[in-house]
């Protein structure tokens, strides 16, 4: 049977879980990752580009087991190749990553049609053609200034996340920085989540960081129902439905020029 | 031994290191959403791709470690693109990115000695033969271990590379391995062996007689005067010591272990 991702609430308090951070703690990155899904995280990502590849394989088996035991969607970061060696829910991927369209072709060819692909961008051109390409969810970032990605480039406030919630018709997330009093920001601005890395995993009680950052964003989104009155019409309808989408755009853009 | 490492003739390899810092390549991929600019600072890559065919090398392998995999992806379809316009039968291998080797429709993936198994990866090799050729999907492999030349596993590879040889700029303060510790290893694998490390057209004879099924070279080619004469010095070099190695077994009476 086919694994389907609940993917709006999947997104609402998504971590990465960066193999960079834990170096401070000295604890394992699996153990903070396994403290923060109990205080509420309801997807994980692995971001891993540093270590070698087989590091990388490692560190996602184990957290890879760790989320299907608890019932939480996985990610990985970039590798479309290690993502579908581990059996992950879906990729993430960036604007100098490999094109959405190729990604996708990946994963149909690997017979996983509904593999989640994400794509960052703060340009509404480029999350366009992305969502046109086969991307499933957005991230918007930096927000508010990160200290776990060195090349995030500078804050950008919420602009960017509100325009294009406004005109894409897959959920975004904001990511970059984000705290408890900024998370229902994001939520207000049209966000379907808050992504947040440091924040839970170098925090000193990760379950509780992500607790009291899941309850932020559960009021926030309770009380933007409430003033949108119909919060739940925005949903797509393609995550209802099981059929992938077939026809894909083959215009380039952040796709770049690469053969189809 | 599979007919890209013929016993007749000795394998060159070429390993074409593609810089990280794309300005300093002249690429220009990170920023431009449409890349297609970038396919004119791609001319240098090619350029010594080509002069290297055109020397007769067997097959190039395109190492981008700190290329966002974006670009990697570029340029591999760019360099297939010039190999088979000219026509020359030269495999072009994408080194640990198996999601970008086959996207490329490259001839197959070379993994650095810490990777995980592209096995695992559902339906690899079959994704290969329905994206590209319709040619076996090779897979080779770094080591630099006799640990690693047994392990299990390495019999389902298609060629592996030991080093290094010789000493090599590309690793300082790193001691070679020597031609004894190539020659076991050779003896040892189940499969061709390749050596690799400061292999030039004065020594790559050795290397052939130490018993390697071919030579692989980063800077002999790349950073030569002539890319094109390095390549020829250096075809002549491995074919004239396969060539007086089997002469020599020949008038040992010995058995024809190469004619297999």
């Amino acid at each position: 049977m086919e694994r389907r991702v609940d993917l709006p609430s999947a997104l609402s308090v998504y971590l990465i879980a960066d193999a960079g951070l834990t170096a401070k703690s000295g604890r394992p990155l699996e153990e903070m990752v396994e403290r923060a899904i109990e205080g509420g995280v309801t997807a994980v990502q692995l971001r891993a580009k540093e270590l070698p590849a087989v590091e990388q394989w490692e560190l996602g088996r184990r957290l890879r087991a760790l989320t299907a035991s608890l019932g939480i969607p996985f990610f990985v970061n970039d590798r479309i190749d290690l993502a579908l060696a581990l059996d992950a829910d879906g990729a993430h991927i960036g604007e100098e990553d490999l094109p959405v369209a190729a990604a996708r072709r990946l994963a149909l060819a690997a017979s996983r049609p509904e593999f989640v692909i994400g794509f960052s961008t703060a340009v509404l051109e480029w999350a366009r053609q992305a969502v046109a390409a086969g991307a499933d969810y957005v991230s918007v970032g930096n927000l508010f200034g990160t200290t776990t990605k060195p090349d995030a480039g500078r804050p950008i406030g919420l602009g960017p996340l509100t325009e294009i919630a406004r005109e894409i018709p897959v959920p975004v997330i904001g990511i970059g920085g984000i705290t408890d009093w900024s998370a229902p920001l994001v939520i207000e601005a049209g966000g379907a989540g808050v992504a947040v890395a440091a924040h839970v995993i170098e925090s000193r009680d990760p379950a509780a960081a992500a607790r009291s950052l899941a309850q932020a964003v559960e009021r926030a989104k309770e009380g933007a129902a409430a003033a949108a009155g119909d919060f739940g019409n925005q949903l797509p309808e393609r995550f209802a439905d099981a059929t992938p989408p077939q026809a894909r755009s083959k215009r380039s853009g952040p796709e770049g020029s690469a053969p189809e | 031994m599979s007919l890209p490492f013929s016993a007749c003739r000795p394998h060159l390899q070429f390993v074409l290191d593609v810089p990280g810092d794309g300005a300093a390549a002249g690429l220009n991929g990170s920023s431009d959403p449409v890349r297609l600019a970038g396919r004119a600072g791609f001319s240098r890559l090619t350029g010594l791709t080509l002069a290297a065919a055109r020397g007769g090398i067997d097959s190039i392998q395109i190492r981008g470690k700190n290329l966002p995999a974006g670009t990697l992806l570029e340029v591999t379809a760019a360099i297939i693109e010039a190999v088979r316009t000219e026509r020359h039968q030269v495999l072009v291998l994408v080194n640990g990115r198996l999601d970008v080797a086959l996207l490329a429709g490259a001839d197959g993936v070379h993994l650095p000695e810490a990777s995980f198994d592209p096995l695992r990866v559902p339906g690899c090799r079959r994704l290969a033969l329905s994206t590209a050729t319709g040619r076996p999907f090779l897979v080779g492999r770094s080591i630099h271990s006799h640990a690693a030349v047994t392990a299990p596993g390495t019999g389902r590879l298609d060629y592996l590379v030991f080093g290094h040889v010789f000493a090599t700029p590309s690793k300082p303060g790193v001691p070679a391995r020597g031609l004894a510790a190539l020659a076991r290893a050779a003896s040892l694998a189940p499969v061709p062996v390749l050596g690799i490390g400061g292999i030039t057209p004065a020594n790559a004879a050795e290397v052939i007689q130490a018993g390697a099924a071919g030579v692989a070279v980063i800077s002999a080619i790349r950073d030569a005067s002539d890319p094109f004469e390095a390549t020829l010095a250096l075809r002549r070099s491995v074919d004239e010591a396969r060539q007086a190695r089997r002469e020599r077994q020949g008038r040992q009476g010995g058995s024809r272990e190469e004619e297999q």
